[in-house]
């Protein structure tokens, strides 16, 4: 395994500059940002593509500090309902993928994106429950007009290209949880379609992290290291679907935790110990997001504590493989 | 307390059968459905409201086996964007709320509805998460164009007919927890505005009851209570979230169903549910809800019954020994 960074936590500073201090703080990869919500403070593939020696530039940066590129974060709405968002967003992940072929960069780390909830729908609507039946008819249209159809073009795409797809399993988005990132991979039918696997969105559903990562088991490609703190007494009166503004902190059901804050070591280890038990053996990618931490504080503490906690070593041979 | 029954599982049978199974059953109350997603076999209120003779013949019937209608249930979505659709609902609901004048019911079980994401929008869009920002936007508008606007209109209904609203709390409405249910209720700093608590559906979404309960209960907040359970699935739970899309037909596969009460939490969930309730003074109907897809309309009743009658308080408290 290995520790990286979504550069997002240095959108402060160059590109040189985030390389140089990921390595300062003993970082062995990094996931730049390349479009989408995120910001333009490393690179946006659809403007670096325009110039071959930039994108070589780019890599050969990573490579001076010793940073393998994990993947390419670019997570959007590629299915926005205003044709103008979608095509912007589309072609963003469409950049980023050529330019990760180019320059070996494996997966690409996206959401699937949300439609309307029919044909001349103006607004992303998130569809969790089956009734009244209007909702069925909304989310058999979004799955079988636009979401299917869609991403099997995207992964006939990514596979000239030779790189995947990392999902973001995440709420507000159409594939938010096993059921719905197998629902798209079974019908697109290719490994292309495959999971950025990140716990900080899945614990305040409520789910079993272990049995997730042994459900998805090698369609896992790609780790973000993200902790979620689950505030029980406030769950137990307002449940676990929170709409309210991340600044409302003390009133909200979950927030985002430095790693280490929602979930303790014995967590975190069971969880490694799980991704390499299904195979993954990759990047770990922290994204630095705290609640009431410092950001530069949040990002020492993280490292600190997946240094203890991760594996770096290959396995290699156990004494006991050649007993009878 | 007294028990009562929510009439949507007799949905297929006329308004005296009903009456008359609801009556074997040995309960005295009943809430029947008038409307939006309900079913309106047992009760037309724009036909009732109409036509006196036919008013006196649906209270007489329920008379005649000796049962109370204590509320109506006209659960529906007046925030539809679809203008038409919206205005059946509005429609059912105003209907409704003159109807329980007539009759002497108290509450009105609803939604509070959900509209679409902005002005233009043709779909309800339930925003139950923060990001993107295209959710945050949409709740606002939803909020200060559409929820608080017409609930305050319904509001001065309501006062005039002397009935109060039991918001539902369900997957789905814009009202879908206890913090959103006293948002609506602070906003238009109404006592009219209060919880139909069907505690079905806060155990999906991982609330405890019991603290849903005193939290309402500090407001006054509690008008009527749905007797129904859920069941969880650990193991789709752990999979797939408690947000399932999953049809409600799937029973093996869904992260939760509905189930009759005792189906889904034993008797020391309720004893501690009913307990609670009277001690924040709730002291009103308990009614059954039955949309458990495994037990019949009628064995149901008669096993919630059973059931909730070993448990529900009977008496008056009678004489505070501790005062």
């Amino acid at each position: 395994m290995k520790l990286g960074i979504m550069a997002d936590a240095f959108r402060d500073r160059s590109w040189e500059e985030a390389c140089k201090t990921a390595k300062e703080f003993g970082l062995q990869a990094i996931e730049p940002v390349t479009g989408g919500h995120g910001g333009d403070a490393h690179c946006r593939a659809v403007k670096m593509l325009k110039d071959a020696d930039e994108v070589k530039k780019f890599k050969k940066t990573a490579d001076k500090y010793g940073l393998e590129i994990s993947g390419f974060s670019c997570h959007s709405n590629p299915l926005h309902p205003d044709k103008k968002i979608a095509d912007k967003y589309t072609a963003d992940i469409e950049a980023s993928m050529i330019m990760a072929s180019k320059i070996g960069v494996p997966v690409i780390i996206l959401f699937a994106g949300l439609p309307g909830a029919g044909e001349g729908a103006l607004y992303p609507n998130w569809i969790t429950h089956p009734w009244p039946s209007e909702l069925s008819k909304a989310y058999e249209w979004q799955w079988n007009n636009v979401i299917i159809p869609f991403w099997i073009k995207m992964a006939e795409k990514a596979k000239k290209l030779k790189v995947k797809f990392g999902f973001e399993m995440e709420p507000g988005d159409s594939v938010y949880n096993t059921y719905t990132f197998f629902q798209l991979r079974d019908a697109v039918g290719m490994e292309e379609i495959s999971c950025n696997l990140d716990p900080g969105h899945l614990f305040y559903q409520g789910m079993n992290i272990e049995v997730v990562i042994r459900k998805l088991g090698k369609a896992i490609v790609h780790t973000h290291i993200k902790d979620a703190k689950v505030e029980e007494s406030i769950v137990a009166e307002t449940g676990l679907l929170d709409a309210r503004h991340f600044r409302e902190v003390s009133k909200r059901a979950w927030n985002y935790a430095t790693v280490g804050y929602g979930h303790d070591h014995l967590f975190w280890k069971k969880f490694v110990s799980t991704l390499r038990l299904v195979g993954y053996d990759g990047v770990l990618s922290l994204e630095n997001e705290n609640t009431n931490v410092s950001p530069h504080e949040g990002l020492v503490k993280s490292v600190e504590f997946m240094k203890k906690v991760a594996f770096f070593e290959e396995i290699g041979k156990q004494w006991w493989e050649d007993f009878e | 307390m007294k028990l009562g029954l929510f009439t949507n599982c007799f949905s297929n049978k006329c308004w005296e059968e009903t009456c008359r199974l609801v009556s074997n059953a040995g309960i005295t109350g009943i809430e029947p459905g008038a409307g939006g997603f309900p079913s309106t076999s047992h009760c037309k209120p724009d036909i009732l409201l109409k036509d006196p003779n036919k008013l006196q013949e649906f209270k007489m019937i329920a008379k005649k086996y000796g049962l109370n209608i204590y509320g109506f249930d006209v659960q529906g979505n007046p925030l539809h964007p679809d203008k038409k659709y919206a205005e059946k609902h509005r429609a059912d609901l105003v209907n409704a709320i003159e109807l329980a004048s007539k009759v002497g019911a108290k509450v009105i079980n609803c939604f509070a509805g959900c509209p679409g994401a902005a002005e233009d929008d043709l779909y309800p869009n339930w925003v139950c998460c923060y990001y993107p920002d295209y959710f945050s936007k949409a709740a606002k508008w939803q909020w200060e164009s559409k929820i608080i606007p017409f609930w305050k209109e319904m509001v001065k209904l309501a006062r005039k007919y002397k009935v109060r609203f039991g918001f539902e709390m369900h997957v789905g409405d814009s009202v879908y927890n206890v913090s959103t249910l006293l948002k609506l209720r602070e906003a238009l700093d109404a006592e009219e505005i209060g919880a139909c608590l069907d505690f079905g559906q806060l155990f999906v979404f991982g609330m405890d009851p019991i603290a849903c309960i005193k939290e309402l209960g500090k407001n006054n907040a509690i008008f009527n209570v749905h007797a129904q359970d859920t069941k969880i699935n650990k193991s789709a739970v752990a999979l797939k979230g408690v947000n399932d899309y999953e049809k409600y037909g799937n029973l093996n596969d869904r992260s939760w169903v509905f189930k009759l009460v005792g189906y889904g939490h034993g008797a020391e969930t309720w004893t501690d549910i009913i307990d609670t309730l009277r001690m924040v003074g709730y002291d009103g109907y308990i009614t059954i809800e039955n949309l458990d897809a495994l037990i019949s309309a009628e064995e149901g009743l008669h096993k919630a019954v059973e059931f909730l009658n070993k448990i529900i308080f009977h008496e008056e408290v009678g004489i505070k020994r501790l005062e």
